[in-house]
């Protein structure tokens, strides 16, 4: 039996070897996470809601609603509550310092906006339709009608110096059924002429509204026209059963 | 290389003489913690080894403990970036990365460190040179003047760093939680926490009600059976004790020296802290304790027998701290207090642990002390006592009085030979020992509480003067006199009884015949009454046993009598009658017929006859042909003397009594006897045995039963031939005695049938009356010694053995003797249906069988049953 008997050799188990891999395993990570992200990601995985900004903009999540259509004055603090538990706002600005006493500054040098998901009230929901995710901001159709009106009018002055230019108008289909419009238009105000591009969302039960509104002069929007059509293009919903 | 000379010339893990696990180092195997150096300094010692040119080299690692904690870290950091990456469709593995590199900087920095460590591991391991720098320059250097440090400074040093550094840790997360940097987090601390005071407060508020409720629910339990008097409330005196005055100086003394330290403590002395006061129910230990509460200038604390029993475990500690608190209060303030509890067995007993001086069959706990005391419950059994005979059924129970062990407590042995004596004794306590109770701490609490440690008291005298650097003040003296009582002292503990808590022990006994005259006179001195002070002294020397409560409830009862009678003034006869009511109990509603009444009759007048004839120190106290239970009459006796020990002459006496009974039926019924000497003969052959094997009663010398006690021997007359027949000829031998004495008595023995089968009870004074001619309370005697009784007499007899031999169906009319032998026409009856002039029924010693035989006078411990 003795003589059957294979000797092995004991493997050695301290392999200097492997711990020099790991070593540079680690420092391949350590030096791999000196580097920047390219972008700054704004994420609500509750709600399924997210985008991502260029990595040099600034965006916070902002602690009170923005709420459209509501004046907050006129709304007992119950329901002022109520209404807050319902809504996420991000603002988003690419100024280097986050103005956060305004979201929405139309005449902004540099693009600022915000993003928000707000679980519809049940009058809200009732009532809302694809054709009124378009005048969340300003009336659009109203003012494409006064447009066309001032053309007729004035057709040279109308045309030099519209008050109203919608840049685009796009329907949105995304997948789960969550649907709404994309707009780009300019307005001129006191301030002059600003670019606004609006996305609004509607999930498929239509109890969810998203939006996402970028703003700034219309120089500045030439200007940045592709940074703020990447932010608008990742605007991307992955409805959740929250808000159902 | 090897040996590194230091300072202080030790040798340490560096000699690579010294090899493995003996040369230990102080630098670290893998740090618990991540590998943060600072922990490495501190880890568990490595063994060090040896390379193969001798040189010292760190032991190599196994590669799980080298690679483990740089797998949990990296672990650790990709499930933070996965997390980052699953779920948002926009974020790339690239970017979560970056991100958490920024976020989660901490796990990567605690990978690097590991690293690092792993590395000086690695080199340690192959460079000697390196490895020996490190434990013996940096982290060798760093112990030695850590080891400068006394241990205290050491320990203080520790508690320090661990405080800043769980303030640290603290301080981070509070950071992290709110959104800002360490050093801003720190400057926000105090407003923080100024503003977390009301929720602090809310929280602290919480807790008391949760903790109060229990808090409370035990104070309340805590409380109860605990009642203060103080002088003024009570109104019994020493004076109303009667009968104990050797236990009530006693107290008094310890009650002076309380009221009056000084006297003692001038002299060196102190004050004893405890009077533990034991003996048979009813004889006043209470009613001392209660004169003390009156008498003392002193507060006085009654604590109620069931006052430490508790529902819940702890309750009974605390209700004794409460107690002790309480005590110790009044004694301050009133410069001594008396504390007393009452039936103190209830505290109970956690066994005996010692194999001392106990005695087989008491009992845990105090025996040893009560063995070398006298002994409580066994003393001089046989000895003294009252009348109903039998009250031990245990026939060798009268071996400590007749084996003589008390009479100097084996005191006179060296201690082997004690305890080889003993240790049969010993081994039954463990066994039995036990004793129940006081195993919830309540009985350990009070041992503590009597004489435990003295520690200073009170908040501020412990706390805030030993922070100003003050001394704490020693506890001032609390003068506090334990008194217990207890009718069971064997269930006591015997730590409770030791010098320092129970000092002195009095066994407050059954009165003196005095006391016993002073408690008649005293309770007679209540109601009205006709009886002389010659009665009164005859009373108590016939109640031996009886104690203030018995005398009381026995004056009572005669004046039930009386009243039954339409009296209002107790006589002779009612307190005879109240008597016997007492003692024996009432008796059955029976009629014997009438050759058996004969028979019974005579069989019990054979006894007494014997016994008034033979007996010394004890007398007669009743005989009756009653029935009373299964009993079918009996001879009781008292003893006039209080003695210690019985003479073997004695025991001789008893046994004749005992055996009169058999000689008596014989000698008068032609050598024919009824079953019912059994009993008897039983008691007989038993105080024989037990005698002969225990005190020499007969040709031998050893104590049989002491071997019988240690299983070295059998006391059966079966099994050892020569023991029994020397039994036997011993009672022969006594038989014979007791034969000739009935036959010298022949006339007084029909005599007293007579007056049985007449008056079916009469007492001592009666028979004593009958024996000597004169007249008795409810016999005139005089009239059985005319010339002409004895012929009456033995025709009825005569008539009597013919009815028994089944010549005659219907037996003679019992005789009557014309005069009556009665002391008042009025009083004697004049048939054989006449009514005793005493009646009911009692539990007599030893019982004859049930069967209606007549029962047979017995011998017991103290007198003649059945």
């Amino acid at each position: 039996m003795a003589a059957g008997r294979r000797t092995t050799r004991p493997r050695r188990k301290s392999l200097p070897g492997t711990l020099l891999l790991l070593t540079v395993a680690v420092a391949v990570l350590l030096v791999g996470g000196c580097g920047s992200p390219s972008y700054e990601y704004v994420t609500n995985k509750k709600d399924g809601a997210f985008l991502r900004v260029p990595n040099e903009w600034n965006h916070q999540e902002m602690p009170g609603p923005a709420l459209f259509g509501i004046d907050a004055r006129n709304v007992s603090p119950e329901m002022l509550r109520g209404l807050m538990s319902r809504e996420w706002v991000v603002g988003i600005d690419a100024a280097q310092r986050f103005d956060d006493s305004r979201l929405l500054v139309p005449d902004a040098t540099l693009p600022k906006g915000f993003a928000q998901v707000r679980h519809l009230l049940p009058e809200e929901a009732n009532a809302v339709s694809t054709n009124d995710l378009r005048n969340f901001v300003l009336s659009v159709d109203d003012a494409v009608a006064a447009q066309e009106k001032a053309v007729r009018q004035d057709p040279y002055g109308a045309r030099l110096t519209p008050d109203f230019l919608l840049l685009a108008d796009e329907v949105v289909h995304k997948k789960d059924g969550v649907h709404g419009v994309h707009l780009v238009y300019q307005v001129q105000t006191d301030a002059g002429l600003v670019t606004i591009d609006q996305t609004s969302l509607l999930d498929n039960g239509q109890t969810v509204l998203y939006q996402l509104i970028l703003a700034c002069s219309s120089l500045c929007y030439a200007q940045h026209a592709d940074q703020i059509g990447d932010v608008a293009k990742s605007f991307t919903i992955e409805p959740t059963d929250r808000g159902q | 290389m090897g040996v590194m000379d230091h300072a202080d010339g030790t040798l340490d893990g560096l000699d690579p003489r010294m090899h493995g696990a003996d040369a230990a180092g102080p630098d670290g195997p893998v740090p618990p913690s991540g590998g943060s150096t600072a922990s490495t300094a501190t880890a568990p010692q490595p063994a060090k080894t040896a390379g193969g040119d001798g040189k010292p080299r760190r032991r190599p690692l196994p590669l799980w403990d080298r690679v483990k904690f740089l797998i949990l870290l990296g672990a650790v950091f990709l499930f933070v970036v996965a997390a980052d990456v699953s779920g948002d469709p926009l974020m790339t593995w690239a970017d979560a990365f970056r991100i958490q590199a920024r976020k989660s900087a901490w796990v990567l920095v605690l990978l690097g460190l590991e690293v690092l460590h792993q590395l000086h591991m690695l080199i340690a391991e192959r460079w000697s040179a390196y490895h020996v720098f490190w434990t013996d320059r940096v982290f060798g250097r760093a112990e030695r003047r850590m080891l400068r440090l006394n241990d205290w400074n050491r320990y203080r040093l520790s508690r320090a760093a661990k405080w800043v550094v769980g303030l640290a840790l603290a301080l981070f997360i509070y950071a992290r939680l709110s959104h800002t940097s360490v050093f801003d987090a720190l400057v926000q601390v105090p407003g923080a926490l100024w503003d977390a005071i009301p929720f602090v407060l809310q929280i602290v508020l919480l807790m008391v009600l949760v903790v109060g409720q229990f808090v409370v629910m035990f104070w309340f339990l805590s409380k109860g059976g605990v009642d203060t008097y103080f002088p003024e409330d009570i109104t019994t005196r020493f004076a109303d004790v009667w009968g104990q005055d050797h236990v009530v100086s006693r107290v008094q003394e310890n009650v002076f020296y309380l009221e009056r330290p000084e006297e003692i403590e001038s002299r060196g002395g102190h004050v004893p802290g405890g009077i533990l006061l034991w003996g048979p129910p009813g004889t006043g230990k209470t009613l001392i304790a209660e004169a003390v509460a009156g008498e003392t200038g002193k507060p006085f604390v009654f604590v109620d027998p069931g006052a430490f029993s508790a529902m819940f475990i702890g309750v009974g500690i605390l209700k004794v701290k409460s107690l002790f608190r309480k005590l110790r209060k009044l004694s301050l303030r009133y410069g001594g207090v008396i504390v007393f509890f009452d039936e103190a067995d209830t505290l109970g007993s956690r066994g005996a642990l010692n194999g001392g001086f106990g005695r087989g069959g008491m009992g845990a706990g105090a025996r040893s002390w009560f063995a070398r005391q006298g002994a409580p419950a066994s003393a001089a059994p046989g000895l003294g006592g009252p009348g109903a005979a039998g009250r031990r059924a245990d026939p060798f129970g009268a071996r400590d009085g007749g084996s003589g062990d008390l009479c100097n407590g084996l005191s006179y042995l060296s201690a082997a030979a004690r305890s080889e004596i003993t240790r049969e004794a010993a081994r039954e306590q463990f066994v039995v020992g036990g004793g129940g109770g006081g195993f919830d701490g309540t009985l350990q609490a009070l041992l503590t509480e009597m004489s435990g440690l003295k520690k200073p008291r009170g908040f501020l005298n412990r706390v805030v003067r030993r922070t100003l650097g003050m001394r704490p003040k020693p506890p001032p003296k609390y003068r506090i006199l334990v008194m217990m009582a207890t009718n069971m002292p064997q269930s006591l503990d015997e730590a409770l009884l030791r010098p320092g808590r129970i000092d002195r022990q009095y066994k407050v006994g059954y009165p003196s015949k005095e006391g016993r005259i002073r408690t008649f006179e005293g309770y007679l001195a209540k109601v009205r009454h006709e009886l002389t002070p010659e009665q009164i002294d005859r009373l108590a020397i016939m109640s031996p046993e009886s104690t203030g409560a018995t005398i009381k409830d026995t004056v009572n009862e005669a004046l039930v009598q009386a009243v039954k009678d339409g009296r209002e003034v107790i006589t002779w006869q009612d307190m005879l009658r109240a008597r016997v009511i007492k003692e024996y109990g009432l008796a059955d509603d029976h009629e014997h017929i009438d050759r058996e009444r004969h028979s019974i009759a005579l069989h019990e007048a054979c006894h007494a006859v014997v016994a008034y004839r033979m007996q010394r120190g004890r007398v007669i106290d009743l005989a009756t042909i009653e029935r009373r239970g299964g009993v079918g009459g009996f001879v009781a006796h008292v003893a006039v003397e209080d003695r210690m020990f019985m003479w073997k002459s004695e025991i001789e006496i008893q046994v004749m009594v005992s055996l009169a009974s058999l000689a008596g039926e014989r000698m008068f019924f032609e050598g024919d006897n009824t079953v019912g000497v059994g009993g008897d003969l039983r008691s007989a052959t038993l105080l024989v045995a037990n005698f002969i094997s225990s005190a020499a009663m007969g040709e031998t010398l050893a104590s049989r039963l002491s071997m019988l006690e240690q299983q070295m021997g059998n006391a059966s007359i079966d099994a050892d031939r020569p023991f029994g027949e020397q039994v036997e000829v011993k009672l022969r031998e006594l038989y014979e005695r007791t034969e000739a004495v009935l036959g010298a008595n022949r006339r007084e023995i029909l005599a007293l049938t007579h007056a049985l089968e007449t008056y079916k009870t009469i007492t001592g004074e009666d028979v004593e009356a009958i024996m000597e001619g004169r007249t008795g309370p409810t016999v005139d005697g005089r009239r059985y010694h005319e010339p002409d009784f004895l012929s009456v007499a033995e025709r009825y007899h005569s008539d009597a053995v013919r009815a028994h031999r089944g010549q005659t169906y219907e037996l003679r009319k019992l005789p009557e003797l014309g005069r009556a032998a009665a002391s008042s026409p009025a009083e004697a009856p004049t048939s054989s249906s006449a009514l005793p002039a005493v009646a009911p029924p009692a539990p007599p010693a030893v019982r004859s069988p049930s069967g209606g035989r007549p029962p047979v006078a017995g011998q017991g411990q103290e007198g003649l049953g059945s």
